[in-house]
């Protein structure tokens, strides 16, 4: 949802760059309007009403706040809506696999095995920072290849039919977000 | 079959793929043409120079764009020759404010800010992002042969300033700070720790013990009588420096925007704690008690600003909370210069007075 929603409103720079990509279009649908009803030349109309709905942003940025914020919320609504869909689909691909047959394979342990898991020492940096996780931080960036890596491992390529959905959810992330920062210290 | 399904949904989700790259597409535009517009900022760190009596301090002469940690817009900075922002001297202002990234004006066009908004008022504020209490104390200090006769205001954020008074760091700098001395009951300022080297390695998002800060602030804990114990000592101390330098002491809570929306404090509550005694309106409370002990005018944020003054995702003021304080600073002003005693008007009737209807508030409880 991050690449799909705008920052916040807070500066006239961004209102303005909003309104420069957002009026040439709403421009070409009214002059598309004006034109059918007023029989008027097309391009004439095009830039009467780019003027009239660019200037005034020039001049007082915030003018185009309001319709800033209800692009956002437009969004917001749009990636809660096709999140849902989305899981839906991703659910289908998961019944229809599961018809198909396969299932999680455990590997039975051989009896002259044994199961113990030898476990290392801490990172001596571990000890510098005693609340951080001495493992290594998950890089969230390859998530996608670390899917694959495990389904080729595991022999589950169903796993990246997936992928494409996945990858959808992550663009259509419709995590709240809070509108204002709880501390912008350390406190909280 | 798991990629003939997969086929048939991808065919059932493109309108929905088709319509994410449609937003994404017009985001990214955005997000570059807003990059060709903003001006070219240096990073905070390029700003600030080490102090070796309060730890760091913005550089003198300053005029540039700094981007805000948490928002990434540029503002423009200006700082004077003594490295505080705006260009008036200490001398010439009525009001002297000292606080940290509020008062400094902190991701907001220095033109914007409330020390640099014309007035009838002249204010200089002394501050920088991050400073506590002891660290305004120290400067309030150096600074006391040049604020006789003028107004002093100490501002007070809730959301680092009490905590921090008792840690010896702000994130990874060394900064002075505030430890009991035993058996006494007494306080002292600590400073002999500061230096330039990193203090600590830090990390922005760090829980550690947040529910006990978050409870020693709001609720009445252990922690809550060590922090407002300190905090007592710190105003008394600043009381005693305006006493002598001939200034007078007021001071004004910063709300933190969770104290003011009834649902956000709910909800944070919820996820923090299960503490049922935390009160957003224990730290007014508690700083009132100890102003109204010392005889020093305090004056609750809560009770002018809400969610709207401030910066959403970001936390600090905008223009119109601001304009706020600086009409509530011009009114504190106004309050010392006429006698009390004449006017039956309250400070809140006074600022409904001041501040333009359009600006006034919607109460929140």
């Amino acid at each position: 949802m991050a690449n799909l929603l705008l920052p916040a409103a807070n500066s006239p720079r961004r209102l303005l760059s909003f309104w420069l990509v957002f009026t040439p279009g709403l421009a070409a649908m009214i002059a598309t309007a004006a034109s059918f009803w007023l029989q008027a030349n097309w391009r004439l109309c095009a830039v009467v009403a780019l003027a009239a709905l660019v200037l005034p942003v020039l001049l007082k940025p915030t003018l185009a706040r309001m319709p800033y914020r209800a692009w956002n919320k437009l969004v917001r609504i749009f990636g809660a809506c096709a999140s849902r869909f989305t899981l839906m689909v991703m659910f289908y691909i998961l019944i229809a696999v599961g018809r198909a047959g396969s299932s999680l394979a455990l590997r039975r342990p051989d009896e002259r095995e044994s199961q113990w898991v030898p476990r290392s020492a801490l990172d001596p940096r571990a000890f510098f920072v005693q609340h951080r996780s001495p493992a290594k931080e998950i890089d969230r960036s390859s998530w996608a290849a670390n899917l694959y890596r495990w389904s080729s491992k595991s022999r589950n390529y169903w796993v990246l039919a997936l992928l494409p959905f996945l990858l959808l959810l992550s663009a259509l992330d419709t995590e709240q977000e809070e509108n204002y920062p709880t501390n912008i210290y350390t406190l909280f | 079959m798991a990629a003939a399904a997969a086929l048939l949904a991808l065919f059932v989700a493109l309108p929905v793929i088709v319509s994410t790259a449609a937003f994404y597409l017009f985001a990214s535009v955005i997000r570059r043409l807003n990059a060709l517009l903003d001006p070219k900022v240096v990073s905070w760190k390029e700003l600030i120079a080490f102090d070796p009596l309060i730890g760091w301090k913005p550089k003198p002469g300053i005029n540039a764009y700094c981007a805000a940690e948490l928002t990434g817009a540029p503002f423009h900075v200006v700082t004077d020759a003594e490295g505080w922002p705006g260009t008036a001297s200490v001398a010439a202002s009525q009001i002297v404010v000292f606080g940290d990234s509020f008062a400094f004006g902190y991701a907001i066009d220095a033109r914007s800010a409330f020390s640099q908004r014309r007035s009838a008022v002249s204010i200089k504020a002394i501050g920088a992002p991050g400073y506590n209490m002891a660290q305004e104390l120290l400067l309030m200090r150096r600074y006391a042969e040049q604020l006789r006769g003028k107004l002093v205001v100490w501002f007070i954020y809730y959301g680092n300033d009490l905590w921090e008074n008792l840690q010896p760091n702000m994130q990874d700098y060394r900064t002075p700070f505030v430890r009991s001395v035993n058996g006494t009951g007494d306080w002292e300022i600590v400073s002999n720790h500061v230096n330039g080297a990193r203090w600590w390695p830090y990390r922005w998002d760090d829980p550690l013990r947040a529910n006990e800060r978050f409870a020693g602030v709001f609720g009445s804990t252990f922690l809550t009588r060590r922090i407002y114990s300190a905090c007592e000592f710190l105003i008394t101390t600043g009381k005693n420096v305006c006493d002598e330098a001939g200034a007078r002491l007021a001071v004004v809570s910063i709300p933190i925007t969770l104290q003011l929306s009834s649902e956000q404090w709910q909800r944070r509550l919820s996820r923090l704690t299960r503490d049922s005694t935390l009160d957003a309106n224990a730290p007014d409370r508690r700083i009132a008690g100890i102003c109204s002990k010392l005889a020093i005018r305090f004056f609750a944020g809560k009770d002018l600003l809400n969610s709207e003054d401030y910066i959403p995702t970001e936390g600090h003021w905008n223009d119109r909370g601001h304009q706020r304080i600086a009409t509530l600073l011009a009114s504190l002003y106004q309050e010392r210069v006429r006698d009390a005693s004449e006017s039956n008007l309250t400070m809140t009737e006074h600022l409904a007075e001041a501040i333009p209807s359009d600006l006034n508030r919607s109460s929140i409880a």
